[in-house]
């Protein structure tokens, strides 16, 4: 039962006081940062790292690793009541997340939203306590090749994503990769879409192109509507959920966790992947796709847990072989370096207390999120009643002073309202934003993987095959995609019959 | 009739590491022509009507935000952002903007500058 | 009448306060360390440690602030550009101050017009990884297989121009063997497909897959510089390992915008170098494989960010290297 005499060993070193203390800080510091919209855990935790040079290694972790899961936490918040992605990750919530609101059951959102996460974390804590060595082994097998027919399947996937037309969904996801290439190539070194702004030589951020797209252009879009905004306020229909939210929820959490516990492991962005895929995923197998985009449960619940549990599984790599997933992890990583830690495969044999310890406190750290959200619930809804004329200014203010925060410059602002005026133009020829995103995130991925491929092959360009999980990714995708265009195609057919 | 705009899904690719853009773009503008000639052939709602008013007013909100906050610190800039924002809204009341603009910007600075320590310049800089 | 003659005496005296404030002794100010990479790095941690003891030892406020991003062009650039009174200073390390340099022609910086170097703070010597698989184990197995096989060994970079890429050019040039290039955003997602065998060799910093080393996972075959590393005592020295002419290091230093007034850049030289040779900073620094070794002087400094600038132009026209 060495597992058992693990976690005990990890418990007794997360629940000291001072390790509990430090991780409330960090939950709560974690989940107002992802309330905000613009700010992000990376630049908090950059932030307040100094602070934990005095402190002991495993308390610095566990507050450093508070912030990062706390903020998935308040992204989704952010999502569900204003349309806003306060996290990459939870662009998708917005989706569903958001309609619902719109029909009085935030509540419901927000509950489903923290539940399912404190699910999709307990799980995948057991995972990394229980599988970690095997799963970064695992994620090591994922070559370049695997990666990019596995953004192949992620894109079409976004295309799943979208409930509206095909053809425009395909072209946003497009239009979004487009948009992704925007800056340095990493096989070159040559700035590409620059224009020579020198702004632009890192490519347009993600928060950007998401306060524009979404946050701008939802204000914009609400204050057209008129009175039409106070209704939902009035609507609202208890905190809770109903008992058949809860039923169609719960699968939905589960299969969301275990989708993100899986798609977390890979190094670079499988934590964001996990979300989106969670959410076509859900609506592919739905018996009723077509309540998806217009608040269906499922579409929150899928992507909470599933960013929840991609975000916790992403401490796997750093944790087990001392590569970060991700820049947060590679601030982690950091930290580990200030306090002489040297994170890879010695850390579980040297400083077993600092593995387990943080898995513990992982764990620990749900929990009180958990706690601590669900009576906020009732107070975040009071806050959509607030007469939106009040409401709107303080969001695109928070929005602009978050963006100028990223990095201090006042062009990402105006690059800001140039995708708010974008997004306008989208939403009046209904057009989706969320592909575009995916595509935005994945597109500049994808060309990166495939030209590594390519260049490892030599040219070859059948290592996408050859190349098993690439093989199986990409007959995947197909799959998906003939899925989604038969419908299409048989109605035309049909349309074309009946005339 | 539609208006499916295949503007911005032309954009002429660079020429370097272009492959892959140039592919991509080419895709969107045949996509880009599908949708407008679907849409020029189909026959659909119109577009929504267009409020100039209220998207130029936020925008120019947020755009002069930017302007300002790099040459007249945070508390001006807030207070420009919500008054002119608050003119896109529909009851617009200026002293009612004020106040609001008043306690948002002492709020921000409070909770921005003080509590989360950013680097942001609050009064103007001469 | 007095009222207002009050308000203007006030104000001029304000005024005149304010005016002085600005003639006060250096420092008044934060001072800001720039970096332009992401927090976390090893950069990053020389910037907050040397910035930590600086506050201690003058009593004034030394913040670190990252602004990542373009191959760390966009934080040089934003120092090379800055006022040049002492408040703004750069961590540049031999990326951004020598390679970046020799490669490109079009920096918005020029690295030896634009900066006053400060000092220099460590070294860092290569070390040069495979993975398991490949049948090799000293370097010159290496050499001879890479001879054996040209063009088919991938090595990974941190990116295009970046030193681990250049450091790994040298190495072709000066053993007349050829391998492939294969670039990536950052050391360790190189270091991830060189663990999952997508990639066969890497010239890295040492402590980025050290662990991975004394796991078993990654075999090292040789370290650049005089002396074996601590850390990793069973590694030869390249001269050890029959390659006494391959030599690469790289290097970290302070850098403030060229025109500072040198008695700021004088003061400045004499803090930092104080901080780099306490004890604890050396011992802080050695755990991560980065040997203090301040310049005696800041001219000394400029002199060195010359040559390594020479060195390496030199190296990527004889072999051939392009941006693209």
């Amino acid at each position: 039962m060495e597992l058992l005499n693990n976690l005990i060993l990890g418990f007794g070193v997360a629940l000291t006081p001072i390790n509990m203390a430090y991780c409330f800080i960090g939950v709560l510091v974690g989940t107002l940062v992802g309330v905000l919209p613009g700010l992000g855990p990376l630049a908090t935790m950059a932030m307040l790292l100094p602070i934990t040079f005095n402190m002991a290694p495993v308390t610095a972790l566990i507050m450093l690793a508070g912030i990062y899961y706390g903020a998935q936490y308040g992204g989704s918040t952010t999502a569900i009541l204003v349309n806003l992605p306060g996290e990459s990750s939870s662009v998708v919530t917005c989706i569903d997340g958001y309609q619902m609101a719109r029909q009085g059951r935030a509540g419901a959102a927000l509950a489903i939203s923290a539940l399912g996460s404190f699910f999709a974390g307990t799980v995948s804590t057991m995972l990394i306590a229980g599988f970690a060595p095997p799963l970064a082994d695992l994620a090591l097998k994922f070559g370049p090749s695997a990666y990019f027919s596995l953004m192949v399947l992620g894109l079409v996937s976004a295309i799943v994503l979208a409930s509206g037309s095909i053809a425009k969904a395909i072209a946003m996801v497009l239009l979004g990769i487009l948009l992704g290439l925007v800056g340095t190539d990493v096989n070159s070194g040559v700035a590409r879409f620059t224009f020579g702004i020198s702004e632009l030589s890192d490519g347009v951020g993600f928060v950007i192109v998401a306060m524009g797209v979404f946050g701008f252009t939802e204000v914009i879009v609400s204050l057209e509507l008129n009175e039409k905004r106070e209704v939902f306020t009035k609507k609202v229909t208890g905190l809770w959920l109903t008992k058949d939210e809860f039923k169609a929820a719960a699968p939905a959490v589960l299969r969301g966790t275990m989708l993100g516990s899986m798609l977390g492991i890979l190094p670079g962005g499988g934590a964001l992947l996990s979300s989106f895929a969670a959410y076509s995923f859900e609506k592919k197998i739905s018996k009723n796709p077509s309540k998806f985009g217009k608040g269906a449960i499922e579409g929150v619940a899928a992507p909470e847990s599933a960013n929840n549990a991609g975000a916790q599984t992403s401490f796997i790599p750093l944790l087990t072989l001392g590569i970060p997933s991700n820049p947060v992890m590679a601030l982690m990583m950091g930290a580990m370096m200030i306090h002489n830690i040297q994170p890879g495969p010695q850390i579980v044999i040297n400083q077993p207390e600092l593995f387990w310890g943080m898995i513990a406190s992982m764990w620990v750290g749900n929990l009180m999120l958990v706690v601590f959200n669900l009576p906020l619930i009732g107070m975040w809804v009071k806050l959509l009643s607030v007469p939106y004329r009040f409401l709107f200014p303080a969001i695109l203010l928070f929005c602009g002073i978050g963006i100028y925060t990223l990095s201090y410059n006042t062009f990402d602002i105006y690059l800001a309202v140039l995708f708010g005026f974008l997004g306008y133009l989208f939403v009046k020829l209904e057009c989706e934003a969320a592909p575009l995103m995916l595509g935005f995130i994945l597109g500049p991925m994808m060309e990166e993987s495939l030209r590594r491929a390519l260049l490892i092959s030599r040219g070859d360009p059948a290592v996408f095959l050859t190349n098993p999980i690439s093989l199986c990714m990409l007959i995947a995708a197909t799959a998906l995609l003939g899925i989604v265009i038969m419908p299409a195609v048989r109605r035309k057919r049909e349309d074309v019959f009946v005339e | 009739m539609w208006m499916a705009k295949a503007f911005s899904f032309g954009t002429a690719a660079r020429m370097g590491p272009a492959y892959f853009p140039t592919v991509i773009g080419g895709m969107l503008v045949t996509f880009g022509l599908f949708i407008g000639l679907r849409g020029l052939v189909v026959n659909g709602e119109s577009v929504g009507s267009f409020h100039f008013k209220t998207l130029f007013l936020i925008l120019a909100s947020i755009a002069l935000f930017g302007l300002t906050l790099q040459y007249l610190g945070l508390f001006c800039a807030v207070l420009t952002l919500v008054v002119i924002a608050s003119m896109g809204g529909h009851e617009f009341k200026l002293r009612e903007a004020i106040i609001i603009s008043a306690c948002l910007a002492a709020g921000s600075v409070a909770l921005f500058v003080f509590a989360l320590k950013l680097q942001i310049p609050i009064w103007p800089s001469f | 009448m007095i009222k207002k003659i009050t308000c203007w005496v006030a104000s001029i005296v304000l005024i005149a306060f304010s005016v002085g404030a600005f003639a006060q002794d250096y420092p008044n100010q934060p001072i800001r360390i720039i970096v332009p990479y992401t927090a976390g790095g090893s950069s990053d941690f020389v910037a907050r440690t040397v910035a930590t003891r600086m506050q201690e030892n003058m009593n004034h406020p030394v913040v670190v602030e990252n602004r990542p991003g373009g191959n760390a062009v966009i934080g040089t650039e934003l120092v090379a550009k800055a006022r040049p009174d002492g408040y703004t200073l750069l961590l540049g390390g031999s990326s951004v101050l020598s390679a970046n340099p020799a490669l490109y022609n079009n920096l918005p910086y020029d690295a030896l017009k634009d900066f006053a170097p400060l000092t220099n703070a460590v070294v860092s010597p290569i070390v040069v990884v495979v993975h398991p698989s490949l049948p090799v184990n000293s370097i010159k197995e290496l050499i001879a297989y890479a001879k054996a096989n040209p063009g088919k060994l991938n090595y990974g970079s941190a990116g295009v121009g970046n030193t681990l890429h250049l450091a790994a050019e040298m190495f072709c040039l000066t053993t007349g063997t050829s391998m492939t290039h294969v670039p990536y955003k950052g050391a360790s997602q190189a270091l991830g497909d060189l663990l999952g065998g997508s990639i066969q060799v890497m010239f890295d910093l040492p402590q980025t897959p050290l662990s991975n080393i004394q796991a078993g996972k990654l075999k090292a075959l040789a370290v650049t510089g005089e002396k074996r590393i601590a850390v990793m005592p069973d590694v030869p020295t390249m001269a050890e390992a029959g390659l006494p002419e391959y030599q690469f290091g790289t290097w970290i230093g302070l850098v403030a915008p060229a025109k500072t007034p040198p008695a700021i850049v004088s003061r400045l030289h004499k803090e930092m170098v104080k901080v780099l040779n306490q004890p604890e900073v050396k011992e802080s620094f050695a755990k991560q494989v980065m040997e203090v070794k301040a310049s005696e002087s800041s001219e000394a400094f400029a002199q060195f960010i010359k040559s390594e600038i020479d060195r390496l132009r030199n190296l990527v026209q004889t072999a051939n290297i392009k941006p693209e």
